[in-house]
């Protein structure tokens, strides 16, 4: 009898320390260091031992992840956004309450509980699990303030900074994480050196372009000097500065290259526009300096023929399509 | 003058009229009315005002003149005379009655390109001499004397880096930057800023780039090759070390200021989208939006077609002075593609341009009608510099005409075809040498020119003329049409031809002089305010010369504020009237209404409670209709624009709350108003005046406050 009442007695006792007893967080500690990052990946053996339960010591944070969703959406940048979680994480684990908060990710393709726990359907989504919260098999009800979603965070400076994760993981709630360490290439020791032989060689790679005494033809600058102005009065800046695109499409679905009316443009038309341009002043170069040095006479002719033509045709069409455009026409005023 | 303040304006501020105008325009007027008076011609101060621009319009095209006869030759600089005469870009700053910084600035600006090219072609120190003087009378012009003083560096590099580095530059850039300087830093408007702000250091650093090269020259002249190599090597060690350090010192003081040393619009025209990010009042300015092609085209007209044929003529034959041309003409293309303002700077260099490439091909034109006979060419003395001379010999090989012994010119843009020289060709028209082509040159490449057949020479003459006719046409239309009407009387046409005629402004302003006291300060956005100091004759809040950001911004915030807000905001500046340019019953499209987002991104550029969503529907448009947000329904600006709107539209067009610019029934047709009372509205409605009461109504405060709210509740 006695025997009986003391194993009852054990086994009560072994599953109320199953039950009641925290986690032993030397192992995850251990599971945190082996990270590359500091987050831990959630198989279903860390969710039971290290999420599940009536509460824990600490909080805990699991960041949502699904190979397919972020190859087929690279507009959604999941893979930044990790790599910034990944940041946050680092912080807190270096930082003097690395034991209030753990970083977790759940992965679609290692286990799917978490999500359906969590009831996560759309990316992107991380969550956080306050110490006093209730988590058991079933589906877990989290406050608005627990889950960043674009909802909640807002998209404005999506993919959140990890300095967006600190806020909202620790710093409401009193944990305090280190600064956030972001690898660059400024804090390399090597740097300087870098920009400096860079900066030698660029001088001595000018210095020898400059040499070769190509870079002094005016045929290069002529170039250049014509590119520039073709990019200027095709509107190019305003296509930039407004975000225009090079054209639209109509309600039939056609490609429309050209806005009427003074309001507007489209990259398209001003494009032609220079180029019409340059064409009319290479064809005027083109005869006044080149057709008269060709020796062959038939071509001369010919050539400069075709020069005239050219001109002739890009100056009329210039005017139709402006009077196109703006319904501009030449009016005698006298 | 220099301390002169004005009180009547930027109220409780004023203003300190000598620190932030450029005095030139207002010299240059008075001056003109002081000498005139000075030879007992009795001319009034305004008759001296209208015509100043003109006047110096005229200069301009003297300028004009010489600065494309130094580059290139008196027939093509009295064509250029003639396009600047009357590009419309430039006669909108031009016309009479234009008493505008542009209007004397322009021609301050080709005076000193003038007078920097003759110097660069002279060497003589008196040229140098006028152009430290012409200099400064441009800082005293305009603020785009800092175009100037970052293209003439420019220039100064790019003549070290083609190897055309001689004294006669020396003497023409190293006085102009030392004293011009100093000549900048007398005027207070610029004052330090001409030696602490980034956009001056281009000059400094060619200042010492020259310096630094001509040493070289002289050193390598003096010593041997060898020692020459082993002082540079020992100098070049020296000159990194220190270069570093002081390049480092440098980027430290740059980079402490957030602009990184550069004045808003600078910044704007490094980086195009700046303005729009971080500046609004800069941004705000229609004047300082990037242009359309059309605008092109529009200000610029066939000029534009003709200037990258003036690029290559002037790199064909590459001389100081039409390398200075190209790189005007790049730099100012580039600048105008990001502020329309611009396009003034643009216009003298496209006219300069143009005039060389139409001179140059009309000169081919002639030569070849002159001498055309069939079967013969004619050749000349011409010659190509040492740059041309790389393409030589690819193109025709042979001078006589052979059939298929001259391969075709590759591009026809830059590839020079040079013919060697071969004493049987029969007639030779010499052609004009230019004094820049040196003799040596002259010997060894001359080219042979040939020949175009009368077809293509009687086409090209005929087109020339064509285009020169319709550029008449279009420059006569476009200032008859675009700049011959006051801005601040409006008209429209009528069927019967003729005109129909708003003249709501003048009659508003004519109001507030006549019916309001001496003293009373008015508030408006600050486009008005220039116009109300001269019309009204009463003080302002903010004005035109846009100095305080954070006072304009306060006029933003009360605009945009709730009547109780704005009503406070308005009370502590003093202000007794208020008044908004509102285009709904007419179509008027500038009203503010249109330009209300700009107050709130100004206003909230300042206070960070206006925020500019707040006023957007949220899909992102700005609109006054139903489904308008309550801010904006709210907002003094909407209050003021249609208080009473409803029943007067009613009347006038029939349709009940329908605003004619909008093109939509307005969200809110009964609009009280208990803080300011409505004293004066214009025959059209365009000028609305309102007076802040002393105290608001009564009622608000008891039970229509609360009803109005129950109102808006189950509205």
């Amino acid at each position: 009898m006695s025997r009986v009442l003391l194993v009852s007695l054990l086994s009560v006792l072994t599953i109320f320390r199953l039950i009641s007893a925290s986690p032993d967080l030397s192992e995850l500690y251990a599971l945190r260091d082996q990270t590359r990052d500091a987050v831990v990946l959630l198989t279903d053996d860390v969710l039971t031992q290290y999420v599940m339960g009536r509460n824990r010591p600490y909080a805990v944070a699991i960041y949502f992840s699904a190979e397919q969703v972020s190859e087929g959406n690279p507009s959604l940048r999941l893979d930044d956004l990790r790599k910034e979680y990944g940041l946050a994480a680092k912080a807190f684990a270096k930082g003097s309450d690395s034991d209030k908060i753990f970083f977790f990710e759940a992965a679609l393709e290692t286990s799917q509980r978490p999500f359906a726990m969590m009831q996560v359907n759309s990316l992107p989504c991380v969550i956080r699990i306050p110490p006093g919260l209730h988590v058991s098999s079933s589906t877990v009800e989290l406050g608005r303030n627990d889950k960043m979603v674009p909802d909640t965070v807002g998209t404005h400076n999506y993919p959140w900074p990890a300095e967006t994760f600190v806020e909202f993981m620790g710093v409401r709630h009193g944990i305090k994480a280190a600064e956030i360490d972001r690898p660059s290439i400024y804090k390399s020791p090597i740097f300087p050196m870098l920009l400096l032989s860079g900066l030698v060689s660029l001088a001595y790679l000018a210095y020898k372009v400059y040499t070769l005494s190509l870079v002094q033809h005016p045929a290069l600058w002529a170039v250049l000097s014509l590119v520039v102005f073709w990019f200027s009065v095709s509107g190019g800046m305003y296509n930039i500065i407004r975000g225009v695109p090079f054209f639209i499409r109509d309600r039939k679905g056609n490609l429309q290259f050209f806005l009427t009316g003074r309001q507007g443009q489209l990259g398209a038309e001003g494009f032609t526009l220079g180029t019409l341009y340059l064409l009319v002043s290479c064809s005027i170069a083109f005869i006044t300096f080149l057709a008269p040095r060709i020796s062959n006479r038939i071509l001369r002719d010919t050539l400069s023929l075709i020069g005239t033509a050219v001109a002739a045709g890009s100056i009329y069409q210039t005017f139709m399509l402006w009077t196109m455009k703006t319904g501009y026409r030449h009016v005698l005023h006298v | 003058m220099w301390n002169w303040f004005d009180d009547r304006t930027w109220y409780p501020l004023g203003r300190v009229i000598g620190g932030t105008v450029y005095p030139g325009l207002i010299f240059t007027a008075g001056s003109i009315y002081r000498i005139l008076h000075f030879f007992h011609i009795p001319i009034h101060v305004q008759e001296v005002c209208v015509l100043t621009a003109p006047l110096f319009s005229a200069f301009c095209a003297l300028a004009c003149y010489g600065l494309v006869s130094q580059a290139r030759s008196h027939g093509a600089g009295l064509l250029a005379a003639f396009f600047v005469a009357i590009v419309p870009s430039y006669i909108s700053r031009s016309v009479a009655g234009s008493f505008d910084n542009e209007g004397v600035a322009i021609f301050a600006l080709v005076n000193v390109f003038y007078w920097f090219v003759k110097t660069v072609n002279s060497g003589s120190l008196a040229d140098a001499v006028v152009l430290v003087a012409s200099y400064g009378y441009m800082v005293m012009s305009w603020g785009g004397y800092s175009f100037i003083i970052n293209l003439l560096p420019l220039y100064c590099l790019a003549c070290i880096f083609f190897g055309r580095l001689n004294g006669r530059l020396y003497v023409a850039f190293a006085p102009l930057v030392a004293l011009g300087t100093a000549i900048s830093c007398s005027i207070p408007v610029v004052g330090f800023n001409a030696v602490l702000m980034s956009e001056h250091f281009g000059a400094f650093f060619a200042f010492i780039v020259l310096h630094v090269a001509l040493l070289v020259s002289y050193v390598r002249r003096m010593l041997s090759t060898k020692h020459f190599v082993i002082l540079a090597s020992m100098v070049l060690t020296v000159a990194i070390a220190l270069g570093a350090l002081v390049a480092s010192v440098v980027v430290a003081y740059v980079a402490k200021s957030p602009t990184l040393g550069w004045t808003g619009r600078s910044m704007t025209l490094l980086d195009p989208t700046y303005a729009s990010r971080f500046v609004p009042i800069i941004a705000s300015v229609s004047e300082h939006q990037p242009p359309q092609w059309s605008s092109y085209i529009m200000d610029l007209h066939m000029l534009v077609m003709l200037a990258p044929a003036g690029i290559l003529a002037c790199l064909h034959r590459l001389t100081d002075a039409s390398l200075f041309l190209v790189l005007y003409g790049l730099t100012a293309v580039y600048f105008s593609g990001v502020m329309i303002r611009l396009m003034l700077v643009l216009a003298p260099a496209v006219c300069c341009l143009s005039a060389v490439a139409l001179s140059d091909l009309v000169y081919v034109l002639c030569g070849s009608m002159r001498c055309w006979k069939p079967r013969f060419a004619f050749s000349t003395a011409t010659t190509s510099d040492k740059a041309s001379g790389e393409g030589g010999g690819e193109g025709a090989s042979k001078a006589s005409p052979a059939p298929g012994a001259a391969s075709s010119p590759g591009a026809p843009s830059t590839k020079d075809v040079v013919a060697p020289s071969t004493p049987d060709e029969p007639t030779s028209v010499k052609k004009k040498t230019r004094s820049k082509v040196s003799a040596k040159a002259a010997a060894s490449e001359a080219s042979k020119l040939y020949a175009l057949p009368f077809l293509v020479c009687a086409t090209l003459l005929a087109m020339v003329l064509v285009i020169l006719g319709l550029y008449v046409v279009h420059c006569i239309h476009a200032s008859a049409d675009m700049y011959s009407s006051p801005s601040i009387v409006l008209q429209s046409p009528r069927r019967d031809g003729g005109y129909y005629v708003f003249d709501d402004f003048r009659e508003a302003y004519a109001w507030l002089r006549h019916n309001t006291h001496p003293d009373a300060k008015v508030a408006s956005w600050w486009d008005y305010g220039y116009q109300t100091t001269a019309m009204a004759n009463r003080t302002v809040i903010v004005d035109n010369n846009t100095w305080n950001t954070s006072h304009i911004a306060t006029v933003g915030r009360a605009m945009s504020s709730s009547e109780a807000k704005a009503w406070a905001i308005y009370r502590s500046l003093d202000v007794e009237y208020v008044f908004v340019v509102f285009g709904g019953l007419v179509g008027y499209p500038s009203d503010d209404i249109n330009k209300f987002l700009w107050m709130v991104r100004i206003g909230g550029g300042v206070y960070p409670e206006i925020k500019e969503p707040d006023y957007l529907t949220p899909e992102g448009d700005y609109r006054v209709d139903a489904r308008g947000t309550k801010t904006m329904l709210n907002s003094l600006m909407y209050k003021l624009s249609y208080y009473d709107f409803a029943e007067e539209s009613q009347l006038s067009t029939g349709q009940r709350g329908v605003d004619r610019v909008r093109g939509y029934p307005i969200g809110k047709l009964n609009v009280k108003l208990n803080y300011f009372e409505e004293v004066f509205t214009s025959q059209h409605w365009m000028m609305r005046i309102y007076r802040v009461r002393d105290r608001p109504l009564r009622d608000p405060t008891s039970r229509t406050g609360k009803k109005g709210k129950a109102a808006n509740r189950r509205g």
